[in-house]
């Protein structure tokens, strides 16, 4: 294809020629089952080599009992692990498609709790997530701990993986060795460069001993810590890659970069750039010959075959981009890449289901996991096409629209607003969140490629409805923010919803109290688009902090750091009691305290949402078939919306 | 003393043996929906040490209903076969073994069953956060029918009874209670109203097992929250439940989400807190009632019975605890039993944190044998161990190495047993957690083995001593210097020096807290009850950070507001020169001064005291290290490693 002449090229790493430049790397599922593959993991990453990537790294392997920094990591040290590789294998060598695996010790980047054994590091320093002080490794551990990966390198072998990578990257053992910020050994094993990689260069070699010269053997190095202080930098990370690959043991060179203390760079959101990480996979490769990868945040071909063209990296990691669109590598090569459903880095549907412990999900894509039963070609064509009225297109009335009509039925879309996209457009109208409007713009362009009735600007009562005589309706009306929240006499324009702010209907005067009992991007974003209009902003909340629901989006920190630096002001641990013109009166939850915020101009809600189910109840009993989806059952998130969408195009 | 403790009840068809039940609770041991065999050996082990009734929780009756991973799908016919192999091995012993069913409405997961929550109305949870939806009658009528469904499915795997939730975390409560249920139909406003569901369930639930079975419903007797159910109110609901002829029992429970620290009562909750809630059930209805919450002693369960406060006596956590707390008591030995603390630092704060039940002074929970018998193995060889260092590593290893037979002395340089414990127990509330130490103590000095106090053990003093084994468990002391800088004592004091006195604490204190935990917040406690004014800084996005998990973080933060300590997160300590803090706003990174105090203090996490370990290694003879002195954490890990190395011994 010549738009993407470097994309679709064949790529040599060491014995294995991976068909082209699309890697879905290593990255965490919680689909393991008492530490081994399950059913789901095969299903998951087949689904992706169906869809055409070059190259599937596993997500990490454990490689010792003294590592589970979560309950489902898988344990490659155990023998049983073999069976659950060659099953994961053999369904992946179905395809074209090459798989490696990733071996891990996640060192002082572990939990005790799960373990019940003291976690490893080289020093006795505590990971900002775990908390948890480490034991510094004695000789014997760093032995043991080298033997441990030489023998899950032979179990991988055996389960006939095409190669290993051996995780030297944001969460490792490895890294912590090489690290100043958590090395501070007085041994052979601390303090200049040479003794800080003693231990990453005896892991090659022991592995490279135990797979054999022919095996395919790389590693995913840290190419910058970022730690603000004394981390690994860049020209570090190359000294590194020089040396790792002068060894003569490796085949290529994977990369990662940040830390635990800074995980928004590791798994970047929306608010960090495209292709962030390019500069330093091309610093890497240019001092290096092994092909060095590059991942994080490129979700589009266009965006990968640039990199790869310019000689930035060889190869090019898509995590999230594939979650969302396993078929992304084929829709391009068939030319087709306007059906692609680009990641929208909105983190809701997969990273923070990882950092809250629930199996690995998607906004956008319902069949994550469940590839299964909801994978590529498990849509049927209907039995018997049906009349299907939806209304209200927002991602879950499209969703349900595109799969009924997919599935061949008659389907006519009502949208009361003349655009479509519902919530899904104000929420892409805050600082920083437009690119989550990418949900509705894919929704659309499908919705519009199979020719369904779209009519915008129709309110649909429920006598509308039942004129079509439909034999289904699909009723995905959403919410609206709540009427009255608090006790009190207020009313527009001095009290307003974030709605009314983003939507531009009501300005709000020079200072603002905003009221967040929402803990999400609805509240702080909503704050971020005042203070860039300007606005002084103060936000009170009853949470421990501003922020609560972003720390496992990886938006806690960014976020934070942005508001406080264009002087927006924060009061936790308030209850709301009553609201009298612009005057809030809330009291401290804790010390019982009542406190009054006045001297505002403006007093804007972001207190929750309630579901628009009139016409819901409006037709109940009165069609064939009748269902509620989305918001307009409870006022939830994208991802439900897409979810119930979807099973109902499904059920019709 | 005990005799009405260990008196007979009749309850429904069932006849308990005493009055001593081990109460549903979550232990997240469940995979995939079925029980696994650690409940087995778990409940089977409680059945072994007395207690009269254990009730199975866990169990969600519909499959919308997920509020954690590890419920048990109860509405699944394949839970039958795990509940007779439950059941069966209970029923080896004279315990009699209740399922609790329950459905967790709004205080539910829908980010784990990918369904809507349901509830009442639609509010969200203060914990879970997620709006619920209203229920249709046909949700009311499925919620209805499951409960059924689960109850024959719980008869037909060989319990003896059920108990209906309608609890703190409970469907049926939030239905019941005015602060969650804003219906207009006929489920909601007026009492009959609000108590339609809980009825319809409990009909339903005797239709389906029958009048000669034991049913009977867990109540929120008190939400104990503005606008909540009330003692008074929960009467009229317990006469009208009793008026349906349907129930044979009331267990009484209280609270709700909004406060959690009744819920998961921790040591500063005090004892014995709802008897006179039980009692007043008890007044107003003919049927069993039960009592529990923080009723961790036998002689209050047994006066609770005397005085017929109640008629059973529930407990958790103290047969988490110690499994054999109603032999021992029943053999007259209460001084043996190993007493909960109500740390909740191994129970509730594992099970917050989706991580298996533990309890941090039994290790040995969740890894219970299936045989039954806490069998530990005689030493093939008598050995001479020496133990060095009296903290609960120390003393635990000690106590497992004598019940194997070795012969074991403990060593301690302090002239206090016990090792940190000497510290906590000095912070106010915190004074429970000297059970620790007495347990094991008692344990030692009724197994006879000797500790030598105020001795340093030295390389050159285990060599005269002349042991097979030595087990250093020595702990660890603060950081000495945990930031750069030149300071040091008077002005400048790590946590130990200020509990100890060991330098006078000025009236202005700045308390750097990179704990997150008790240590530092009832250490600043300690200090304020002096009245001293204190401005507590941290890393971390507010104080108290590990404290959520365990049940204190409202109580703790309420105490310490009002006792007039100032908090500051988000600050990074860069540096400390004489009595000037140099720090940055972690956000902004802006540059702060803190300055113009009296003492700081410095709680920034500690160091192994790993010397001793170190000079020993490489010699000929059998080395351990456990606990702190492997890597500073917590007193679970010091007491489990303790436990593992005297099995290895």
């Amino acid at each position: 294809v010549i738009e993407f002449k470097y994309l679709f090229s064949p790529l040599q790493l060491g014995s294995t020629i991976v068909p082209n430049r699309i890697h879905f790397a290593a990255h965490m599922t919680n689909f393991g089952e008492d530490h081994q593959i399950s059913e789901r993991h095969i299903y998951y990453y087949r689904e992706r080599a169906k869809g055409g990537c070059g190259l599937i790294t596993t997500e990490e392997l454990g490689v010792h009992p003294s590592d589970h920094p979560y309950a489902k990591l898988v344990d490659a040290f155990d023998p049983n692990v073999i069976a659950g590789f060659k099953e994961l294998t053999k369904a992946i060598h179905e395809y074209d498609t090459k798989i490696f695996a990733q071996l891990n010790h996640n060192g002082m980047q572990g939990d005790g709790k799960i373990s019940r054994l003291p976690v490893w590091g080289p020093s006795p320093g505590k990971d900002p997530i775990f908390r948890e002080t480490a034991k510094e490794m004695e000789i014997e551990d760093i032995q043991e701990c080298i033997a441990y990966f030489a023998r899950s390198a032979i179990h991988a072998v055996d389960g006939g993986f095409d190669g290993i990578e051996l995780q030297v990257g944001h969460s490792s053992l490895l890294r912590q060795f090489l690290s100043p910020a958590t090395n501070f050994r007085n041994d052979e094993y601390g303090g200049n460069l040479e003794n800080r990689m003693r231990f990453c260069l005896e892991v090659v070699k022991a592995v490279r001993e135990a797979v054999g010269s022919d095996f395919t053997l790389g590693v995913r190095l840290n190419a910058d810590e970022m730690h603000p202080r004394r981390g690994l930098t860049l020209a570090d990370a190359k000294q590194i890659a020089i040396r790792l690959e002068a060894t003569g043991l490796l085949d290529f060179m994977d990369l990662s970069l940040g830390t635990f203390f800074n995980l928004f760079l590791v798994e970047g959101s929306m608010h960090t750039p495209l292709g962030y990480t390019v500069p330093l996979s091309a610093g890497i490769r240019s001092v290096i010959r092994l092909p060095v990868f590059c991942t994080n945040r490129i979700n589009d071909p266009h965006l990968a075959e640039k990199i790869l063209a310019d000689g930035h990296a060889d190869m090019i990691g898509m995590v999230r981009a594939l979650i969302c669109d396993p078929e992304l590598p084929n829709k391009a090569l068939e030319g087709r890449s306007d059906d692609i459903r680009h990641c929208v880095a909105d983190n809701q549907g997969c990273i923070a289901r990882m950092g809250l412990g629930f199996r690995l999900g998607c906004i956008q894509n319902p069949a994550v996991g469940q590839e299964k039963t909801l994978g590529m070609g498990t849509l049927r064509t209907c039995d018997k096409p049906k009349r299907v009225v939806v209304v209200g297109a927002g991602p879950a009335g499209l969703e349900a629209a595109r799969t009924a009509a997919l599935r061949r039925h008659q389907v006519i879309v009502f949208e009361k607003n003349d655009e479509v996209g519902g919530q899904n457009i104000i929420a892409g109208k805050a600082a920083g969140r437009q690119e989550l409007t990418g949900v509705s713009r894919w929704l659309i362009g499908q919705v519009n490629k199979l020719g369904i009735d779209l009519r915008l600007g129709t309110e649909a009562t429920a006598e509308v409805v039942l004129q079509q005589n439909p034999d289904a309706v699909v009723v995905a009306t959403g919410s609206v923010p709540k009427k009255k929240p608090f006790p009190g006499q207020y009313a527009a324009p001095q009290v307003i919803t974030t709605w009314e702010v983003l939507n531009g209907g009501v300005p709000a005067g020079p200072r603002v109290l905003l009221i967040d009992m929402d803990g999400h991007h609805q509240a702080t974003a909503t704050a971020e688009l005042l203070a860039d209009l300007g606005k002084k902003v103060h936000i009170i909340t009853p949470t421990l902090f501003v922020g609560a629901g972003l720390g496992p989006l990886q938006d806690l920190y960014l976020t934070r750091q942005r508001l406080a630096k264009k002087d927006v002001t924060f009061t936790p641990d308030i209850a709301v009691l009553e609201i009298q013109g612009t005057l809030v009166k809330g009291l401290n939850v804790y010390s019982n305290e009542m406190i009054d915020f006045e001297g505002y101009d403006t007093v804007v809600l972001a207190v929750g949402n309630q579901a628009c189910e009139d016409l819901y109840f409006a037709l109940k009993g009165r069609v064939k078939e009748l269902y509620r989806i989305g918001d307009c059952v409870a006022p939830r998130k994208t991802d439900m919306a897409i979810l119930e969408g979807h099973r109902v195009g499904r059920m019709l | 003393m005990y005799d009405n403790l260990f008196s007979k009840l009749k309850v429904g068809s069932v006849e308990l043996a005493n009055r001593v039940c081990f109460l549903a609770h979550r232990t997240n041991f469940a995979r995939r929906g079925r029980l696994d065999e650690r409940h087995i050996a778990y409940y089977r082990r409680r059945a072994q040490g007395g207690c009269g009734l254990i009730i199975v929780g866990e169990l969600a009756v519909h499959c919308g209903d997920r509020p954690w991973e590890a419920t048990i799908a109860a509405f699944r016919p394949e839970v039958v076969d795990d509940y007779r192999q439950l059941t069966s091995a209970v029923h080896e012993f004279e315990t009699r073994l209740f399922a609790q069913l329950n459905h967790h409405g709004f205080q539910s997961s829908g980010s784990i069953s990918r369904e809507p929550v349901w509830a009442p109305s639609a509010s969200a949870d203060i914990e879970f956060g997620e709006t619920a939806k209203v229920m249709e009658a046909e949700d009311i009528a499925t919620v209805t029918a499951a409960f059924a469904r689960a109850a024959e499915l719980a008869r037909a795997g060989g319990f003896d009874g059920i108990e209906i939730d309608m609890g703190p975390q409970s469907l049926l409560r939030q239905f019941l209670s005015p602060l969650s249920n804003y219906r207009q139909d006929e489920y909601g406003g007026s009492l009959e109203n609000r108590m339609r569901l809980p009825l319809a369930v409990v009909d339903a639930t005797r239709q389906a097992v029958g009048s000669d079975f034991t049913v009977g419903i867990r109540l929120c007797v008190d939400e104990k929250f503005w606008g909540s159910i009330t003692i008074e109110e929960s009467c009229h609901f317990a006469q009208r439940f009793e008026r349906t002829g349907q129930i044979d029992f009331i267990n009484t429970s209280v609270g709700t989400y909004y406060n959690l620290y009744l819920i998961l009562a921790s040591m500063h909750t005090p004892i014995g807190f709802t008897i006179d809630l039980a009692e007043q059930i008890k007044k107003s209805v003919h049927l069993s009632v039960m009592a529990s919450y923080q009723i961790g002693f036998p002689q209050m369960a047994a006066e609770v019975i005397a005085t017929q406060k109640a008629d059973i006596v529930g407990f958790v956590r103290a047969l988490i605890c110690d499994p054999d707390m109603v032999h021992k008591t029943r053999e007259g030995k209460p001084e043996s039993i190993r007493y909960c603390v109500k740390d909740n630092k191994g129970c509730i704060g594992r099970i917050n944190q989706n991580k298996a039940l533990g309890c941090i002074q039994n290790s040995l929970v969740g890894e219970e044998s299936l045989t039954g018998e806490e069998s530990l193995p005689p030493a093939a060889h008598s050995k001479k161990v020496m133990v060095v260092g009296s903290g609960p590593a120390g003393l635990e290893a000690a106590r497992i190495a004598r019940l194997r037979g070795h012969t074991v002395t403990v060593f301690e340089k302090d002239n206090l047993i016990g090792g940190q414990i000497n510290l906590i127990k000095k912070r106010p509330g915190r004074q429970a957690m000297a059970g620790v130490a007495r347990y094991l103590q008692h344990a030692l000095a009724e197994l006879g083995v000797p500790i030598v106090t105020g001795i340093t053990v030295t390389p050159e003093f285990v060599a005269q001593q002349k042991p097979d084994a030595v087990v250093v468990a020595t702990g660890s002391r603060p950081q000495p210097k945990p930031v750069p800088g030149n300071y040091g004592p008077p002005a400048v004091l790590d946590v130990w020096q200020a509990l100890n006195e060991s330098f006078p604490v000025g009236e202005k204190v700045l308390f750097i807290d990179e704990n997150g935990g008790h240590h530092a917040t009832a250490t600043v406690e300690f200090l304020a009850d002096q009245g001293k004014k204190i401005h507590m800084v941290t890393s971390d996005l507010f104080i108290g950070i590990e404290l959520g998990p365990l049940g204190d973080l409202y109580s703790t933060r309420q105490r310490l507001l009002q006792k007039g300590v100032k908090f500051t997160s988000d600050i990074i300590i860069d540096e400390i020169e004489e009595n000037i803090v140099k720090a940055r706003a972690l956000f902004t990174n802006t540059p702060l001064r803190f300055q113009g105090y009296d003492t700081i203090i410095l709680d920034m996490g500690n160091v192994a005291e790993d010397q001793l370990y170190w000079q020993l290694k490489g010699r000929a003879l059998e080395l351990h290290r456990i606990g702190d002195c492997v890597a500073p954490r917590g007193i679970d890990m010091a007491i489990l490693e303790g436990r593992k190395v005297g099995e290895r011994l």
